[in-house]
């Protein structure tokens, strides 16, 4: 269940303390501009906020050796998709067009433009507001976090056709998978932990490699038409270019 | 860490995992060197594979449980499991250091041994079990993406990556769930709940029907090595994480059997696989098929819940494996041609040509004849068609089959014959190629002993059937029998 109650976080005193629901609303909002983000400053700076509001979080909800260990990974993950990001920023400012981070276009639909997607933001976090409510699979914490981060993440990897976002969906998934495992065993060793974080930053790492890849292979030219060496059988005579001939004449009668 | 723990850690268990990863790391230290450093990072990578699964076997104690308070063991299981993929891991590298191919495949298969390892190592601690499996997902599509030098080995890798990362995500959810479950009994989280997100996350890493999306496209789209090791090192390390699972929550087994969603999922598997692989394709995308609809076998196997079903599936996982390497290879060599007149050559021989100014003699061959002969093999051994491999393989799993439902049985033998004269229909025809007389079909060779102990495994069924069977007799969800 939501619950707004303010919890202290720094010391006995009570100096510093953090509103939960202003936790989450500020988790809303950054997570929302994640998903419409185009600049990669935006996407990864969002990125790397939503890793440090949900490491604030778990300081609230549960140890801060937790928390201390998501926001490092969660800088980890960021400095390592920095890169990928801003060649692919760039790939596609030279291309001039959004089809350079769209590995899979499929043609005919516009359905997961900006403005749906911030739509479908608000939706899945009535959803997960909702949710929270009739379902807190989790007793005694807040469902809200992880409800939001999952419906967002899903949303995300379902509806985009643009591999960045479909990455920063997974990436989500991941934290709202995180969080529930935190919620229900808050006392976790020290080898969970690591194991978990090193599956983020690998994460991290495989988008960029795959990020980096299609940056690379699309911003390629188109090789050019090479004679294939391969003939049916049985084999026709024909002349084989050697030591760099770049043309080929097909033997007559075969089909171009 | 006391001196105790660090005397415990250098133990045969210890490896298993750090040897495949140091070999990783030399190996690709000397990879960079040339094509004689190449040749020794590989011999690097399968001494590391050999002393891993050497360290399974000699295992006394978890270097987990040594290393941390994680309560960490190694199940009879779970040592098969290490051997399989080890084996599986040396197969791979060796195949492809024949091919002279470029790529980082030896190395990441090291990796990816060292990862399942850990994942079988860390026995009653699922979330690191199913972290270690998620890592060799990672690590397998970043291959994918890099191995090969067009786009469609991006696009394989973004659709592995994504599935599979969804279902290795999904895995940790459910493992949370079943504790939340345990603790409280009566609350919204029921057995039913559990088991259906389970089967999600595991339908999507292994790719049962109807989640098996990224099955053809790793089969077709990637070169050859991040294909093997996606179907033939991945997914038995995901199907070993399956059979822990069910070990560490017995409530699974309870009036929401998991074993029912098992049989189903497998019967599905196994005729989606078979008109998978009847429908027209590229040869590498059918046998992605069949290859899915083989592992039917093996999920009918594990949903019998005994222990001679059980054994009888791990055995036929292990068959799986050597089948997924050689038909893999043989469609790759068969589809693969020289594109310009260098590449026809040889690298060396252009060169060579170019500097001398003398022209080689190039002459008509037949290409890929042996990798045709080790696909009809492979495809053989694959079938449930006595005496070969495949029969073998599964005796064990259409007796088990046969005490519980005999439908079943027939079912599966006859996907089986579909799939097998299927693949066997769409092997192409003879091809000629210009090229030099001595190009090298060492590849082909290797590919063509390997379907020949593919074919040849069902003449030691009776001794492969009773170390499974004695690894099986510690599975406590398992019936009697």
């Amino acid at each position: 269940m939501l619950s707004f109650n303010r919890l202290s976080v720094a010391d006995a005193e009570g100096n510093l303390a953090v509103n939960e629901l202003a936790l989450l609303v500020m988790l809303v909002v950054v997570a929302s501009l994640l998903s419409i983000s185009v600049e990669w400053h935006v996407a990864a700076a969002c990125l790397w906020l939503v890793h440090i509001l949900v490491s604030v979080w778990l300081a609230v909800v549960a140890t801060p050796e937790l928390a201390i260990t998501k926001a490092v990974t969660g800088t980890t993950v960021c400095l390592l998709l920095i890169p990928s990001l801003r060649a692919f920023s760039q790939a596609r400012a030279s291309a001039g067009t959004t089809g350079m981070r769209r590995l899979v276009v499929v043609a005919g639909t516009q359905a997961t433009d900006e403005p749906f997607m911030l739509v479908g933001a608000f939706l899945a976090a009535a959803a997960a507001i909702a949710l929270s409510f009739a379902f807190p699979l989790v007793e005694g914490a807040s469902n809200f976090a992880w409800y939001w981060l999952t419906l967002l993440g899903l949303l995300l990897i379902m509806l985009s056709r643009d591999i960045v976002r479909i990455g920063l969906g997974l990436l989500l998934l991941l934290n709202a998978v995180d969080l529930l495992d935190t919620m229900v065993t808050r006392n976790q060793g020290v080898t969970a932990i690591g194991a978990r974080s090193m599956v983020a930053i690998v994460l991290a790492l495989a988008l960029g490699v795959i990020w980096g890849r299609t940056t690379s292979v699309r911003s390629r030219s188109e090789p050019e038409e090479l004679p294939s060496l391969t003939v049916a059988d049985p084999l026709p005579p024909q002349r084989v270019p050697l030591f760099g001939g770049t043309s080929f004449e097909p033997p007559p009668g075969a089909p171009r | 860490m006391t001196l105790e723990a660090l005397h415990a850690v250098w133990t045969p268990s210890f490896l298993s995992f750090v040897s495949p990863v140091a070999a990783a790391a030399l190996g690709a230290l000397f990879g960079r060197a040339g094509r004689f450093g190449r040749g020794i990072a590989a011999l690097i990578v399968l001494c590391g594979l050999t002393a891993g699964a050497y360290g399974a076997w000699q295992a006394p104690v978890s270097g987990l449980t040594a290393m941390s308070s994680v309560t960490g063991s190694l199940p009879p299981i779970g040592r098969l499991q290490i051997v399989i993929i080890s084996v599986g891991g040396a197969l791979i590298s060796t195949y492809h250091v024949l091919t002279r191919r470029q790529g980082e495949v030896a190395v990441i298969a090291a990796l990816v041994v060292a990862a399942t390892s850990a994942s079988a190592f860390a026995g009653d601690s699922l979330r690191v079990a199913g972290a270690g499996v998620h890592l060799a997902v990672l690590l397998v599509a970043m291959l994918m993406a890099t191995e090969r030098d067009d786009w469609q080995g991006g696009v394989a890798g973004t659709a592995y990556l994504t599935l599979a990362s969804i279902g290795a995500i999904t895995l940790v959810a459910g493992f949370a769930l079943a504790d939340v479950q345990k603790v409280s009994p009566g609350g919204l989280v029921t057995d039913a709940f559990v088991v259906a997100v389970l089967s999600t996350g595991f339908a999507l890493s292994v790719g049962i029907v109807p989640l098996y999306f990224w099955v053809p496209s790793a089969s077709q789209r990637p070169g050859a090595g991040a294909s093997m090791l996606a179907l033939a090192v991945v997914v038995p390390a995901s199907l070993g994480l399956m059979l822990a699972t069910l070990t560490a929550l017995p409530q699974l087994s309870g009036p929401i059997a998991a074993s029912h969603l098992l049989t189903v999922g497998g019967l599905l598997t196994a005729i989606g696989g078979a008109l998978g692989t009847v429908a027209p394709g590229r040869l590498r995308r059918r046998i992605g098929y069949a290859l899915m609809g083989n592992l039917g076998a093996v999920l009918l196997g594990f949903g019998t819940s005994t222990r001679i079903g059980v054994a009888g599936a791990l055995v036929a996982l292990a068959h799986h494996c050597l089948v997924a390497i050689v038909l893999i290879g043989a469609a790759t060599e068969i589809e693969t041609t020289p594109t310009s007149s260098a590449q026809a050559l040889g690298d060396n021989e252009d060169e060579r040509g170019r500097r001398l100014d003398v022209r080689p003699i190039v002459v008509a061959r037949e290409q890929g004849w042996v990798a045709r002969v080790a696909l009809v093999l492979g495809a053989i051994a694959m079938s449930g068609v006595p005496p070969f491999g495949g029969f073998a393989s599964r005796w064990a799993v259409m007796q088990a089959l046969a005490l519980s439902d005999w439908r079943l049985a027939f079912a599966l033998g006859i996907t089986s014959l579909v799939t097998t004269y299927s693949l066997l229909v769409s092997v192409p025809t003879r091809r000629f190629v210009v090229g030099p007389a001595h190009l090298s079909v060492a590849p082909e060779r290797f590919l063509f002993v390997l379907s020949v102990v593919a074919c040849l495994w069902g003449f030691l069924p009776g001794n492969i059937l009773d170390v499974a069977h004695a690894a099986t007799s510690q599975l406590t969800f398992l019936k009697p029998f």
